[in-house]
């Protein structure tokens, strides 16, 4: 694996972590203001 | 797909064979994604081992009105274990391993995209495990509220419920991190010329589920952190008497639960997609059409969640919007079983193990499908929630879907895994036993339900006793008819067993069997070229 490929990779999984942080940040802050 | 010609360069060009570790250290610090994936495989089927004793001691259970053997608290810990064991221990690890194993050698990368994440992820989850299986043990036992764990039941019981917590972050986790590894992977690691719609249908379904899984799994992660702090720290979140709501629970518990099950079915499409075109001797048909079937299935699995809670009291007009809803998810459920019957339409065919597994993956399936659209209908459900149709329903479909599924991928992959065909007499015993026990015992549960018999309860009425003695025969000739696959898979990972082609099969496709069998330690370190 090359240097920029490993650079590729790594920013492709940032944005896929920062979107599962993202979704249970949410998750908790619907729960706390109910189903409606 | 398209077909696939490459140009071909030696599967270990350029590699330094000593480098590869041995004893211990090839599996702890494992990052070879074949290693990993052996790893995972073997982790799965021993934990299909334990949810299979736990099935059989709740159907031992069953056999006869009364109580026999377990009191209800015990009982309803074997049926909860066995599910979460059978979801996060067993169905989805082992289809991670398939992905660990194959998706590196379809696309043409020379590993998965983070080795080191990859193992991590393993060995978290005998961690996740270890804490399922020693709740048994603390006091009050393990979790007993099913394994949807709904509140307020999970926000009483005592500590073996924190067990199933923290094993289902653990577990949940491990997903995420492979969920990751796979997206990088596939996005970014194939050879020159493999485009998207060359890739080999397995790819895209994992691709697909990847993404369900990092689309739920962290509101799951969030529904049961929520549990905990309800349990131990003062919050109210799904406590009624202090302001808080069960059903909310069961909303946000759903909004993973519904796509999940197709977390568990996607990968094993991906599979009969590539074995039934293999031994119909032609091109999948319609493959463009299964990979946007795959993508809709996967954009409506989120739109349906609350079929699921159609006795909770919920507005008709939300019924029917679920209804409706769950009812087409059927459509592109229906072209993919069409392209199936269609490729083997007129096909070459032969009926070696995995053709006979994915054969019976499409019959069998099908019927879980169809209960399916029956329970979508909002006034039936209502008559049979909670009762062994709902049992059947889902068995048909986790046990003739997913585990079928992967029984057709493991005899497809065998060869090229181990290096050695493996016994296709026993394999066809195998497959024999297992779809006829399947169906004695899981059929007559359709029965049961229409008749009334709830789940989760370890006695029952006597006029359910017949159709229950059939179906725990049917579970123990069931799980001692996996023993056989155990045997065959040892055997063919020891060396026994004729010696396999790198082109194991006559009408297999894709880069995998362009490598030798077994697939050597490294693989495609020099990218190969997809024309």
């Amino acid at each position: 694996m090359t240097p920029e490929q490993r650079r590729k990779n790594r920013r492709t999984a940032i944005i896929l972590v920062i979107f599962v942080i993202a979704l249970v940040a949410w998750t908790f802050w619907r729960a706390r203001n109910g189903i409606g | 797909m398209s077909s696939v010609t490459v140009d071909h360069i030696p599967a270990s060009e350029g590699h330094v064979e000593h480098e590869r570790p041995t004893g211990w250290r090839r599996w702890v610090f494992a990052t070879n994604h074949k290693d990993i994936g052996t790893m995972y495989l073997l982790f799965s089927f021993f934990m299909l081992l334990e949810g299979g004793v736990l099935a059989l001691l709740v159907r031992t259970e069953l056999f006869s009105p009364g109580l026999q053997f377990f009191q209800p608290e015990l009982f309803n810990q074997f049926t909860t274990m066995h599910g979460l064991i059978m979801i996060f221990g067993a169905i989805m690890p082992a289809f991670v391993g398939f992905a660990n194993w194959m998706i590196p050698l379809q696309i043409g990368a020379s590993d998965m995209a983070f080795a080191r994440m990859n193992n991590l992820s393993f060995w978290l989850l005998p961690v996740g495990a270890t804490l399922f299986t020693v709740s048994f043990f603390v006091p009050g036992g393990a979790n007993a509220a099913g394994w949807t764990m709904y509140a307020p039941l999970s926000l009483q019981m005592g500590p073996g419920m924190d067990f199933a917590i923290f094993g289902v972050h653990i577990l949940g986790a491990s997903s995420i991190m492979g969920a990751i590894n796979i997206i990088v992977t596939v996005l970014n690691m194939r050879a020159p010329g493999m485009t998207m719609m060359k890739m080999p249908l397995f790819c895209w379904t994992w691709l697909i589920t990847a993404y369900l899984l990092l689309a739920i799994m962290p509101v799951l992660a969030a529904a049961v952190t929520m549990l905990l702090t309800d349990r131990h720290f003062g919050t109210t979140f799904f406590n009624a008497a202090a302001g808080g709501d069960p059903v909310l629970y069961q909303h946000v518990f759903w909004f993973f639960g519904h796509p999940e099950v197709y977390v568990m079915i996607l990968p094993a499409f991906g599979i009969i997609s590539a074995v039934v075109p293999a031994f119909s001797r032609k091109p999948l048909f319609g493959y463009a059409s299964m990979v946007y079937a795959t993508a809709a299935i996967a954009i409506l699995s989120f739109l349906v969640w609350a079929h699921h809670m159609f006795t909770t009291g919920m507005p008709v007009t939300a019924q029917l919007y679920f209804m409706y809803a769950t009812m087409l998810i059927a459509i592109p459920t229906g072209v993919k079983i069409f392209n199936w019957v269609a490729t083997m339409w007129r096909g070459s065919l032969t009926f070696e193990t995995p053709m006979l597994f994915a054969i019976a993956f499409i019959f069998v399936f099908t019927i879980g499908g169809f209960t399916g659209l029956i329970i979508a209908v909002a006034p039936i459900d209502i008559a049979v929630h909670d009762t062994y149709y709902i049992i059947a329903h889902f068995h048909y479909v986790m046990v003739a879907g997913s585990l079928f599924g992967m029984y057709a991928g493991a005899y497809y992959w065998i060869p090229k895994w181990t290096g050695r065909m493996y016994n296709e007499r026993l394999g066809k015993w195998h497959f024999w036993n297992s779809i006829i026990s399947f169906n004695v015992t899981f059929f007559p549960m359709h029965f049961l339900g229409l008749a009334g018999m709830p789940r989760r309860y370890a006695d029952y009425a006597v006029q359910f006793t017949d159709f229950n003695v059939i179906a725990s025969i049917g579970a123990f000739w069931f799980g001692f008819s996996q023993l056989i696959f155990l045997y065959l898979a040892v055997k063919a990972w020891r060396g026994h067993g004729q010696p396999a082609a790198a082109q194991s099969w006559e009408g297999a496709q894709g880069l995998e069997w362009t490598i030798p069998s077994p697939a050597p330690w490294h693989t495609f370190e020099t990218p190969p070229v997809v024309k």
